[in-house]
């Protein structure tokens, strides 16, 4: 204790170098930590969009995930009405699951042959009322505003495209999509200006064929997919909405439709099956046991189709990939931070030291032991790394407050619209925790080397030292 | 005596019952006898000049030598096709095996498969049109008769056929056709997918005497997905010809030389 208020009273003999370490120590900390409360703030966003697309978990086809996506129609689920009704009314998963719905993925051809356009399109087919409920999930809290899903209300034959598909199917006027650039547009088969006409009869045999009534305002496509067997069919839909999708490449091929026309197209008169259960959790913690719970259902259940239990992370690389980008840069900075606490406590440390050799020397010829010394400059280091790391936490946490008050927003990659810029420092106990230690820690470990140094300083130069 | 007379009076009677109940055609004979008219039953070759219109405008035309070769007598047919014309093509190779259509370029020596929904989008769809063996692969009923127009724009009593296919991995689940009731040459067919959209309007005409029988040398195939895509095909050079199996085979296709 005695210790604890000498080396408190020799700090403060120098207030504005002392003052000066503590600052260099309080934006190093803060710094640290508003960042690690945006990359959090990024994670728990990302995840609230995952969850809120296609929920939690997914029950499909084994090896549908790794091999499924050049056939989709051969993993399809068979009787999955039973496995939503049993997974509905389970009272252990009835606790956990908010919603259980299905769906068709398929890949196909969608055209707009009036305009003489056509591209290759993954389309999704799912219940409309289902997605709504889905996107309604906001267990962090975001400040979202829920929008309901584009294909809910709709007829039957509605679809939602992607606004890069839209645009490629020359579908702009009907969508009110802005930024067309009607002159840039090829069509699949360019005439030369100087071909032949056809012929009369030709021309008139087509002109008897051609069906009455086609209303041309509407966005109406037809998309063509290979059925199970083998034989291609084709469905007519109308495109009620483009809708952004962040990512360009997913942009370009986007396609949602209603789930009995989607099951239509690729399974005909048969028995209609889907390729996935998606279900959506009231909070991710309860991931583990609804994964559990539910295999456990499927092995004793549906043990006849040989179905697999996914989670979100595992069907979205891109969500670890980037949590893992933040980790590493997370990293990065603590190192740069604490190389520069470092060199700023050493660097403190050794000015007082050089200044106080008179008084060293003093201390050892009185009797003090080399431990002695070493202690009393350590715990002086010590004393700095924690005030500072406290001031630092509580500055981060009233600059959190500010920030997140502040009404500023961004634009985050594969996102279309802008959020919030929002830190969560506040509830991120162990990352506070780490940070606060650690840095206490290196800031007495550069007191220690120095205090060493003085320890061993010979006692009668040390004296004479002017 | 009177007896007879009676007896050569009623089976007068009833001679014209007879002849009514045999003018109901049975509707699978009829859809086998269009087919005879429609293709050769043996093994053949022709050459294929097709043209592409669209929206009134020509803009491609291929020459297309086409060996085709029945599995077994009334089987599905094989057909191997090779490019002619123009010279960017020539040399390609397209085979029709089943249910399977396989398109081989000299060029990189490689094989693929068309994809079902590709080949709507192509000319593979057309070629269909072309070989399909209906009887073969499809069960006929009679829907009655009907005057329809014709290749030639002109009016002609019909029988019109409806043909459901008989398996599931066709690439036209139901087709209707319509037969000239006095020769059973077929003059429309429309072609409908499982949805039942109307994918292709074909019209025979042309008929002139090829290999024993009068066929429609001329195609004008319709498409019902891009109502601005019009495509003929004009067949010439019918010859009886033996075709060794090994030629309809995926595998054989890069060794195929034409003789």
């Amino acid at each position: 204790m005695h210790a604890f208020w000498l080396a408190l009273r020799n700090l403060q003999r120098n207030r504005r170098r002392s003052m000066t370490t503590l600052l260099a120590m309080v934006v190093g900390v803060c710094a640290l930590l508003l960042f690690g409360g945006f990359s959090r703030d990024i994670t728990l966003g990302m995840q609230t969009d995952i969850v809120q697309h296609s929920g939690h978990l997914q029950i499909q086809r084994r090896g549908f995930f790794m091999y499924g996506s050049g056939n989709s129609a051969a993993y399809g689920i068979r009787d999955y009405g039973r496995l939503v009704a049993v997974l509905r009314g389970d009272p252990v998963l009835r606790t956990m699951a908010l919603v259980v719905t299905p769906t068709l993925q398929l890949g196909g051809v969608a055209g707009n042959f009036n305009a003489g356009v056509s591209r290759t399109v993954m389309a999704e087919g799912s219940i409309a009322a289902d997605q709504s409920r889905m996107q309604a999930w906001n267990d962090y809290g975001f400040p979202l505003t829920s929008r309901p899903f584009a294909l809910e209300h709709t007829a039957e034959d509605a679809a939602v495209a992607g606004v890069g598909l839209a645009r490629v199917l020359q579908l702009c006027e009907p969508l009110h999509i802005q930024d067309c650039r009607p002159g840039e547009v090829m069509s699949d088969h360019p005439v030369a200006a100087a071909s032949a006409d056809a012929p009369a009869d030709v021309m008139a045999l087509a002109a008897l064929e051609v069906p009455a009534g086609r209303a041309d305002s509407t966005a109406r496509i037809d998309v063509l997919a290979a059925n199970t067997h083998g034989a291609p069919n084709v469905g007519s839909f109308t495109v009620v909405k483009a809708e952004e999708q962040g990512v360009k490449e997913f942009d370009d091929v986007y396609l949602a439709l209603h789930l009995p026309r989607a099951q239509r197209l690729v399974y005909g008169g048969d028995e209609p099956r889907v390729t996935a259960l998606e279900v959506q959790l009231r909070h991710t913690n309860q991931l583990p046991a609804a994964r559990q719970r539910i295999e456990q259902i499927l092995a004793t259940q549906f043990a006849d189709q040989s179905l697999a239990v996914l989670d979100f992370a595992t069907l979205n690389p891109f969500y670890g990939q980037t949590n893992s980008m933040f980790s590493v840069i997370f990293g990065f900075m603590f190192v740069m931070v604490s190389v520069i606490v470092l060199f700023v406590v050493s660097n403190t440390m050794s000015m007082a030291i050089i200044e106080r050799t008179v008084e060293i020397g003093t201390l050892r010829a009185m009797g003090m032991r080399r431990g002695g010394i070493e202690a009393l400059f350590t715990l002086e280091g010590l004393l700095l790394g924690f005030a500072g790391a406290a001031a630092g936490v509580v500055i981060a946490l009233l600059l959190a407050i500010v920030i997140n008050h502040s009404g500023l927003s961004w634009t985050p990659p594969a996102r279309t619209d802008p959020v919030a810029l929002t830190v969560r420092v506040w509830g991120a106990w162990e990352q506070i925790g780490m940070t606060f230690f650690s840095l206490a820690l290196v800031a007495s470990l550069s007191a220690w080397w120095p205090a060493r140094h003085a320890a061993r300083l010979s006692i009668v130069d040390a004296l004479r030292h002017v | 005596m009177r007896r007879c007379l009676f007896a050569l009076l009623y089976v007068m009677q009833l001679a014209p019952f007879h002849a009514h109940a045999q003018a109901a055609p049975d509707a699978q004979q009829l859809l086998a006898a269009s087919d005879a008219i429609r293709t050769p039953a043996q093994a053949f070759v022709l050459n294929a000049a097709l043209t592409e219109y669209r929206s009134g405008k020509q803009v491609d035309a291929n020459m297309l030598s086409i060996y085709t070769k029945p599995d077994a007598p009334g089987g599905t047919f094989r057909t191997l096709v090779r490019f002619e014309a123009p010279a960017r093509d020539v040399g390609k190779l397209m085979l029709k095996n089943g249910d399977d259509l396989w398109f081989y370029d000299p060029a990189n020596q490689a094989s693929i498969r068309i994809s079902p929904d590709q080949r709507l989008l192509g000319q593979e769809a057309n070629g269909d049109v072309v070989t399909v063996n209906l009887a073969h692969d499809y069960t006929a009923t009679l829907l009655g008769e009907e005057d329809v127009t014709d290749g030639d724009r002109q009016l002609r009593h019909c029988y019109r056929l409806s043909l459901a296919g008989k398996t599931p991995g066709l690439i036209y689940h139901r087709i209707e056709m319509w037969l000239d009731a006095t020769n059973n040459r077929p003059v429309k067919a429309r072609f409908f997918s499982e949805s039942d959209r109307l994918l292709k309007t074909a019209f025979y005409r042309r008929y002139t005497m090829q290999l024993g029988a009068e066929r429609p040398t001329e195609f004008v195939i319709i498409d019902g997905l891009d109502p601005n895509w019009v495509t003929v095909m004009r067949f010439s050079g019918y010859a009886w010809r033996a075709i060794p199996d090994a030629w309809m085979q995926r595998d054989y296709l890069a060794r195929f030389r034409p003789e």
